[in-house]
């Protein structure tokens, strides 16, 4: 093969990121030792007794470990699925606006949230939805009985699907909305030619057009669905709602970071990689036999 | 051979540093150093030779104020700091609460410590065990002053001993105010008056009591809109007692959840797992279910709010609850008249379990060239507390002494808070002179004669002393004081602690709030037992037989 002088200075270019990648994602790994160690920050790596597998035995042995993993993955699942339907059918309806000041209004305003921090936006919610907050206003005023939310097993993982698609989707939408605009015009204005209402080309032509960006970032997004986001389940909760809430994450903070078991926080941050891994290639793989969809 | 040459180093240093600093003594006599530790070796217990700089982080509290133009690092403590000992802190970052002890964790779990931090007894320990800190055993010797020295005497050794590891002194320890451990009930009293009500002297008074504040309209605008008691997002008995917390109630039924004490037989019990607490638990359960406690105890992030607000006619503080929260709430309503309760349990007794003697280890990290800076920096932090050095008075207390020294912690009497009340009493009395008082003292009874002169007319003068005369003053009763056994971990508690905490605040929290049954408590003992709580249990009196 030859190489012509501008491919050179492409290879060049992707040089910073891997020497990032390197030193941020590669170097480290080799930290994940600690995982298979009774690790003490006194003694160091080198030091540290090997104990094998008994960290990994432990978290199956937890009396809470399957609430916490049922937790992590139907927390996590809600917010995937609902994380793909609410910004695309977002999306799809603000693209069919006209105005385009009123639609870049629109989109300006609901992606904001997606830049405010989890410590800010609990204290909103929590007030929100405390006894005396506005939600339970609007529940009285219907004669309904004021309900406790955040201290509720049956509520919180819906609040937490709900805040989480309110925060993001607006964020999420940009990808759809990108996908749009990249669609030909002339397939619209062919299909209207034929006679196509506003359905059925949004029926035939933007649907699939998105198809393959909705099942990228479904596959992406099952890889992460070990991850059912710390930052806000950790400023919501309290221990009335471990039971619904408690994931993975947070059980990890508590006995990792709190009581200094990080060999055992190791532990499960690498079986959560692992995990996440093998998902990741098997719905690639799906995508690619039943959607005949590859990115590489 | 190693280690002759480990004590040669030593003392050849140590030579070093006492000829380096032998010239400044003469010249820099300071408040209170009267006569040098070792006698053999001149040193300035309050001043270091030549400008020295420690690296540290920072817990500030997010609601504390500064002077405009005045930062954690550059403020009027760090400057009196580095006028009187040539010793300047550099803050590598700060955070508040919760924030700073998960940053300042993960900088211990990366093994990035300052050169200088205060941790508490477990952290303390692992430091220890890792020789990842500097042996203070000479710096103590030779730069302790006396002032420190007396107040360390005053806990008959036990304070040194707590810092001690393999027979050397590896930290600073502090020296906690026992008073600050007892929960009092503040009540309002012109609310208890203007209902017809006996203060509160057992759990039935404060049941009683609540319910009326809450049917009778005590606050008078027509409104059914205070609460009986608040609580707190925790459901512990901490040593400290804590605002808003139910020690108080659990004191009432002799019951000590979250620590270790020992039965009647000597052998070591968990207090969370007793039936005493079982009953405590019933009480608040009962209460919750009457609607006395405040509904959404569980998820309040800051209870002080109700009291601030004037919806709560009775809270759980401890002596000085009149700085915080009652200083603004009085600000707020200056008619309230709050004053403080113990409940007595069945059978009368004041109970009230206590704070070890120190819990704040001020360590210094390994190789950090001068050890004995920090040493000299707490002579001078507690001279100036404790209002011995003249210079002191000149700082402006309004500014948060914990959030803007570099590094605070509590050294004092063991028994302050009385100690001081009676001198500041008989002062007020006329039976000691002003000028007999001490420092402190004589600023504490100034201002006490002001507010007297002149009632609520400063708030800061009202909360300094009637925090004492108050609070103080129900110090005296006969108290049951009681001690944890063990404060420090095992190997197993490393290990299942967090479980263990989870499943005991969860099922806590639920059987006060009525989600389960009183007897989902025995359910608890059950599995807490099963799921390490006996092993713990057995570590726990293998140490305490080691430690004989």
């Amino acid at each position: 093969m030859k190489y012509k002088a501008y491919e050179k200075i492409y290879h060049l270019m992707l040089l910073p990121g891997v020497i990032f990648l390197f030193i941020f994602s590669v170097i480290p790994m080799f930290g994940v030792v600690i995982a298979f160690q009774d690790f003490k920050i006194g003694r160091g790596i080198a030091d540290s007794e090997w104990i094998g597998l008994e960290n990994f035995l432990y978290l199956f042995e937890l009396p809470d470990g399957r609430t916490i993993f049922y937790n992590t993955v139907y927390i996590s699942a809600m917010k995937l699925i609902a994380g793909l339907i609410v910004p695309l059918a977002f999306a799809i309806l603000l693209n069919e606006l006209r105005l385009v000041m009123l639609k870049r209004w629109v989109q300006t305003v609901v992606y904001l949230p997606h830049f405010l921090s989890w410590v800010i936006l609990a204290n909103v919610f929590t007030e929100m939805l405390s006894l005396g907050g506005i939600v339970n206003r609007v529940v009285k005023w219907f004669g309904g009985e004021p309900v406790m939310f955040l201290a509720s097993n049956k509520w919180f993982p819906f609040i937490l699907v709900a805040s989480d698609i309110w925060k993001d989707f607006g964020f999420s939408a940009i990808v759809y909305l990108a996908a749009l605009a990249g669609i030909n015009p002339a397939l619209y204005e062919a299909a209207e030619m034929d006679g196509a209402s506003r359905v059925k080309q949004l029926w035939y032509i933007s649907l699939p057009s998105l198809a393959p960006t909705v099942a990228l970032l479904a596959t992406l997004g099952i890889g992460h669905i070990l991850n059912a986001g710390f930052d806000q389940v950790f400023n919501l909760y309290n221990p009335l709602v471990y039971e619904s809430g408690d994931i993975i994450d947070t059980y990890v903070y508590r006995v990792g970071l709190v009581q200094a078991q990080y060999g055992f926080a190791t532990a499960v941050g690498l079986l959560k990689s692992v995990i996440g891994f093998v998902l990741i290639i098997v719905s690639y793989r799906l995508a690619y036999k039943y959607a005949n969809y590859r990115i590489f | 051979m190693k280690k002759r040459n480990a004590a040669a180093m030593v003392l050849l240093s140590t030579a070093m540093l006492a000829a380096c600093s032998s010239g400044e003594t003469a010249t820099n006599a300071k408040p209170g150093d009267t006569k040098p530790a070792a006698a053999s070796e001149k040193v300035d217990q309050f001043r270091m030779p030549g400008p020295v700089e420690v690296s540290i982080f920072k817990s500030v509290n997010p609601t504390a104020k500064l002077p405009d133009g005045d930062t954690v690092e550059n403020n009027q403590y760090t400057r009196y700091i580095k006028d009187k000992t040539n010793i300047s802190f550099k803050v590598l970052w700060y955070a508040s609460g919760q924030d700073y002890d998960q940053k300042y964790k993960l900088a211990l779990a990366s093994n990035d410590l300052p050169d200088a931090i205060i941790v508490d007894e477990a952290v303390f320990r692992s430091l220890a065990e890792g020789g990842q800190i500097e042996d203070l055993t000479e710096v103590y010797k030779k730069y302790a002053s006396p002032l420190m020295q007396e107040l360390y005497a005053t806990t008959n050794g036990k304070a040194l001993e707590k810092a001690t590891y393999k027979g050397k002194l590896m930290a600073i320890p502090n020296i906690s105010v026992q008073g600050d451990a007892v929960s009092m009930l503040w009540v309002r009293k012109d609310w208890l008056d203007k209902l017809g009500l006996q203060p509160p002297k057992t759990m039935d008074d404060v049941t009683a009591i609540a319910k009326a504040f809450i049917e009778k309209d005590p606050d008078g605008n027509g409104k059914a809109d205070t609460v009986g008691l608040t609580g707190s997002n925790s459901v512990g008995a901490s040593a400290k007692a804590g605002h808003h917390s139910f020690k108080g109630i659990y004191g009432a039924f002799n019951a000590y959840p979250g620590n270790w004490l020992k039965d009647a037989s000597g052998k070591i019990v968990y207090g969370s797992t007793l039936p005493e607490t079982k009953m405590a638990l019933a009480k608040l359960r009962e209460m919750y279910a009457a609607g006395l406690i405040d509904k959404e105890f569980a998820l309040r992030k800051d209870p002080h709010e109700l009291v601030v607000g004037g919806k709560a006619g009775m809270f759980f503080g401890p002596w000085w609850s009149s700085s915080t929260p009652l200083r603004d709430t009085v600000k707020n309503d200056p008619t309230g008249d709050w004053k403080p309760y113990i409940i007595a349990d069945a059978k009368g007794q004041l109970n009230s379990l206590m704070i070890p003697v120190s819990n704040k280890f001020l360590v210094v990290k390994k190789g950090f060239k001068h050890p004995e800076a920090l040493m000299i920096y707490i002579n001078t932090l507690v001279a100036a507390e404790r209002n011995v050095d003249p210079d002191a008075a000149k700082l402006d207390l309004k500014v948060s002494r914990g959030d803007y020294y570099p590094l605070y912690s509590t050294y004092d009497y063991a028994d302050a808070v009385t100690r001081k009340l009676d001198l500041l009493q008989k002062a007020m009395e006329g039976k000691m002179k002003r000028e007999e008082l001490n420092a402190e003292l004589q600023l504490l009874y100034d201002r006490a004669m002001r507010d007297k002169a002149n009632p609520k007319a400063d708030l800061n003068d009202w909360s300094a002393t009637y925090g004492y005369l108050n609070g103080g003053a129900a110090l005296r009763q006969k108290i049951n004081e009681v001690y944890s056994a063990f404060t420090s971990t095992t190997k197993t508690m490393e290990r299942r602690w967090a479980n263990l905490e989870k499943l005991e605040s969860e099922t806590f929290f639920k059987i006060i709030m009525g989600e389960q049954p009183l007897d989902a408590f025995d359910k608890f003992v059950k599995d807490w037992k099963e799921q390490g709580g006996d092993q713990i249990v057995k570590e726990i009196e293998e140490e305490l037989a080691k430690n004989k």
